[in-house]
């Protein structure tokens, strides 16, 4: 009898003081508002969210990120590669049927460098309006970048925190405002200047300033190239480093933080800092899908723009050819400069991309905790 | 006409000319313009019909102003390297030069809307 009022005290005791705890199952939109996801979201441009919403990626969810097929990602690329093909085309054969019409009015002309004059100076003139809007839907493109990047970086940065890497989200926060700051000051005191001056001297080629303007451009590009290569090594190197440390200090955080919780809280201690230990792993996974979505934002805002431009580098490389061919020596030297200028545009754009994707690749490999 | 036609045209024309200069040099020079206009409308249908066909393919692939200013050039510098050569067959080789210097000022003045144009662009660009 006392044995069966003991048990039905221990049982009523088990009712009536228990707590249910569970793991809901997660949704995003809960972390919404806490994480600013839409603000970051409205930094991106239509046409991004366009083809991200073509590679099946809806919004900031694992399912949707996880989602993403090789077949969805090769369509949206693929009709991408061919709609940039078009207008390069269109050019070379207009570039070609002047230089051959050039070439056949020289050689029955009684002043064939009056004739060679005007041709040069026609292909400069159907050339100009292209190559000015490759350089101006570049320079946008940058800007879409940097204002992505610059949305992105605090909502990363609260993420990561969140998941236990205080110190490394703070470091990346840090880094991007850094980054955006030389990019900014790089791409308006230098690039802008240098490759519009290399093309204002790429027109003045039609008028015989032959040896001037492609050597001078082949110095600017050389020159500009190591100086990308070299801002590049020094900021992945910073970059390692302040992951590397700041995630040693963050799993020394959170270690302490779960002793100290595991010790300091009687019975339900060890439950607790294995339960701390869950949500961590849970904001781990938020953390990752974020970074993989701003990675994959960034490679989809530069990959038209960087599709177009090797496109019309190797329209630029056949009309040289067809140049050398015809004897047209003034258009084939326009022609190089305006090659080297998209070839500085280029390594502009894979600069600012690889520089942010190095950077968030960084804080997704280099786990804390 | 063909080439034979030309070539059988131009020699006889060169004897005529030269026994016409011996006792009539100002009739010579006369007749030298009347054999070039002789040529040079034996010729127009021909070369129409290469304008012609070189237009057509040209016209899907290149602007037709671009074409026009061309043609036009290249037209006033042949009309006006004629004229100078026919000077200094007879001697007038000051008149010559002036001629060419003056139908190249032309053939430049015809292209000037895509020099403004290109001068425009590089300025707008330094600008920047």
């Amino acid at each position: 009898m006392k044995r069966i009022f003991i048990l039905l005290l221990v049982f009523s005791g088990f009712c009536l003081f228990s707590v249910t705890a569970f793991a809901g199952n997660g949704d995003i939109d809960k972390f919404n508002d806490e994480f600013s996801f839409e603000e970051m979201i409205s930094g991106i441009d239509s046409d991004t969210l366009e083809i991200l919403s073509s590679m099946g990626i809806t919004d900031l969810s694992y399912e949707s990120v996880f989602g993403v097929t090789p077949a969805k990602v090769f369509d949206s690329f693929l009709d991408i590669f061919w709609g940039s093909f078009k207008e390069p085309l269109k050019y070379f054969f207009s570039v070609t049927g002047v230089m051959a019409i050039m070439a056949l009015l020289t050689n029955l002309s009684r002043s064939p460098e009056t004739v060679t004059l005007i041709g040069s100076s026609c292909v400069a003139c159907l050339l100009a309006v292209p190559v000015v809007s490759l350089i101006t839907r570049s320079f946008s493109v940058l800007e879409s970048i940097s204002v992505f990047t610059s949305s992105f970086a605090g909502v990363f940065c609260a993420v990561v925190s969140a998941s236990g890497g205080v110190i490394q989200g703070t470091s990346f926060l840090g880094l991007n405002i850094a980054l955006n700051s030389v990019m900014s000051v790089i791409l308006s005191e230098f690039s802008k200047p240098l490759s519009n001056c290399m093309c204002a001297l790429s027109f003045l080629s039609c008028f015989n300033i032959k040896t001037f303007s492609e050597r001078m451009s082949d110095l600017f590009k050389k020159f500009y190239i190591f100086i990308l290569g070299l801002l590049t090594t020094v900021f992945s190197g910073l970059s390692a480093i302040k992951t590397i440390l700041g995630g040693s200090a963050d799993t020394v955080a959170v270690k302490g933080v779960k002793f100290l919780v595991g010790r300091s809280l009687p019975i339900v201690g060890g439950i607790v800092s294995e339960s701390y230990q869950s949500v961590l792993a849970s904001l781990g996974l938020i953390k990752n899908t974020v970074g993989v979505f701003g990675i994959l934002t960034v490679v989809i805002i530069v990959f038209p723009i960087l599709t177009e431009l090797f496109i019309w580098c190797l329209s630029f490389n056949f009309i040289s050819t067809t140049s050398e061919i015809f004897g047209c020596f003034k258009i084939e030297n326009l022609i190089l400069v305006f090659k080297d200028v998209i070839i500085l545009l280029i390594a502009t754009i894979c600069f600012s991309a690889l520089l942010f994707i190095i950077s968030c690749g960084f804080m997704l490999v280099f786990k804390n905790g | 006409m063909t080439v034979t036609k030309l070539a059988v045209f131009a020699l006889v024309s060169l004897i005529f000319l030269v026994i016409i200069k011996k006792h009539s040099p100002s009739i010579s020079v006369v007749s030298e313009v009347a054999v070039v206009v002789i040529f040079i409308i034996g010729i127009l249908p021909d070369l129409k019909a290469l304008l012609e066909s070189l237009r057509s393919i040209g016209d899907s692939f290149v602007s037709s102003d671009v074409f026009k200013i061309m043609f036009k050039a290249f037209g006033v510098l042949t009309v006006g390297g004629v004229a100078s050569d026919i000077c200094r067959d007879n001697g007038e080789n000051a008149l010559a030069g002036v001629l060419e210097i003056v139908v190249k000022v032309i053939a430049i003045s015809c292209a000037i809307p895509i020099f403004t144009a290109v001068l425009t662009t590089a300025l707008a660009l330094l600008e920047q």
